[in-house]
C-alpha cells in the first residue's frame, strides 16, 4: 500500500477499535455521578458505604471504562452493577471513567 | 422465634454465607506478601497494559480495601469476572490465599 495512505488510515483504524478514542466529558460524568454512584462510593469516590465495594477516585479511566462496559455486556456478573451499567449509555460510561479518574484518591502501584 | 422462620430465615442466608466465605478467614498481610508473586508482574508496573482480551490499563490495586479485593478475587475465582488471565490466577488461590493477599495489597 502506498505508505502516505497507510498512516491515516491505521490511525483511523486504530481509532475505530479503541475505547480510550472517546474522550469522556468530566463534567457530565460528575453530574451522572451524582445521581447514580455516589450513593454507594461515596461523595468522593473513595468512601463506599459498604467496605466491599472499590474505591474509584484517581482509578485509570481505561480500568473504569472497560469494568463498566463489562458489568453491562455481561461479562462481570454483579446483581447492582450489571442493573446500574445497562442503564448507562456508551457515552454515560465514557464520561463517568474520566470524572473518577481526574478524583484524587488512595490506589497505587505500591508493592 | 417460630421454628419454621427460624430454619428459613437460615436457610436464605446459606448462600451468603457460602459466598462470603474466603472474604470472612482472617487475612494476614504478612502471609500475603509472599504470595505476590503472581501479582507484581502487572499490578506493581505503573501504566502497564492488559492486551486480552481488551486492551487497557490494569487497575492499581495497592490501598483497595480488603473487603472488596478479597470478593473482586473470588468472582475471578467463580468466573462471575471472565477476565482469562485473572480468572486462571485466581483459580490457583485458596480461600487463605485469596484472604492473605486482600489483607496484604489493602495494607500497602
Amino acid at each position: 500500500m502506498n505508505r502516505m495512505l497507510f498512516a491515516p488510515l491505521a490511525a483511523l483504524a486504530f481509532a475505530a477499535i479503541s475505547p480510550s478514542a472517546f474522550a469522556g466529558d468530566v463534567a457530565k460524568g460528575q453530574e451522572k455521578a451524582a445521581q447514580a454512584c455516589a450513593v454507594c462510593h461515596g461523595k468522593d469516590g473513595n468512601t463506599p458505604i459498604d467496605p466491599s465495594y472499590p474505591k474509584l477516585g484517581g482509578q485509570y479511566r481505561d480500568y473504569l471504562e472497560r469494568a463498566l462496559l463489562d458489568y453491562r455486556n455481561g461479562q462481570r456478573k454483579n446483581a447492582i452493577m450489571g442493573a446500574q451499567a445497562q442503564a448507562l449509555t456508551r457515552a454515560e460510561i465514557s464520561n463517568l471513567a474520566s470524572y473518577y479518574a481526574s478524583l484524587p484518591g488512595q490506589l497505587s502501584h505500591r508493592r | 422465634m417460630n421454628k419454621k422462620l427460624f430454619i428459613s430465615a437460615v436457610l436464605s442466608l446459606a448462600p451468603l454465607a457460602a459466598f462470603a466465605q474466603a472474604s470472612a478467614l482472617k487475612g494476614d498481610p504478612k502471609a500475603g506478601e509472599v504470595k505476590t508473586a503472581m501479582c507484581i508482574g502487572c499490578h506493581a508496573i505503573p501504566g502497564y497494559k492488559a492486551s486480552f482480551p481488551h486492551v487497557y490499563l490494569v487497575p492499581m490495586i495497592s490501598g483497595q480495601s480488603q473487603a472488596y479485593l478479597a470478593s473482586a478475587l473470588e468472582a475471578y475465582r467463580k468466573g462471575d469476572r471472565s477476565h482469562p488471565t485473572m480468572r486462571a490466577i485466581a483459580g490457583s488461590l485458596s480461600d487463605q490465599d485469596i484472604a492473605d493477599l486482600a489483607a496484604y495489597y489493602a495494607g500497602r
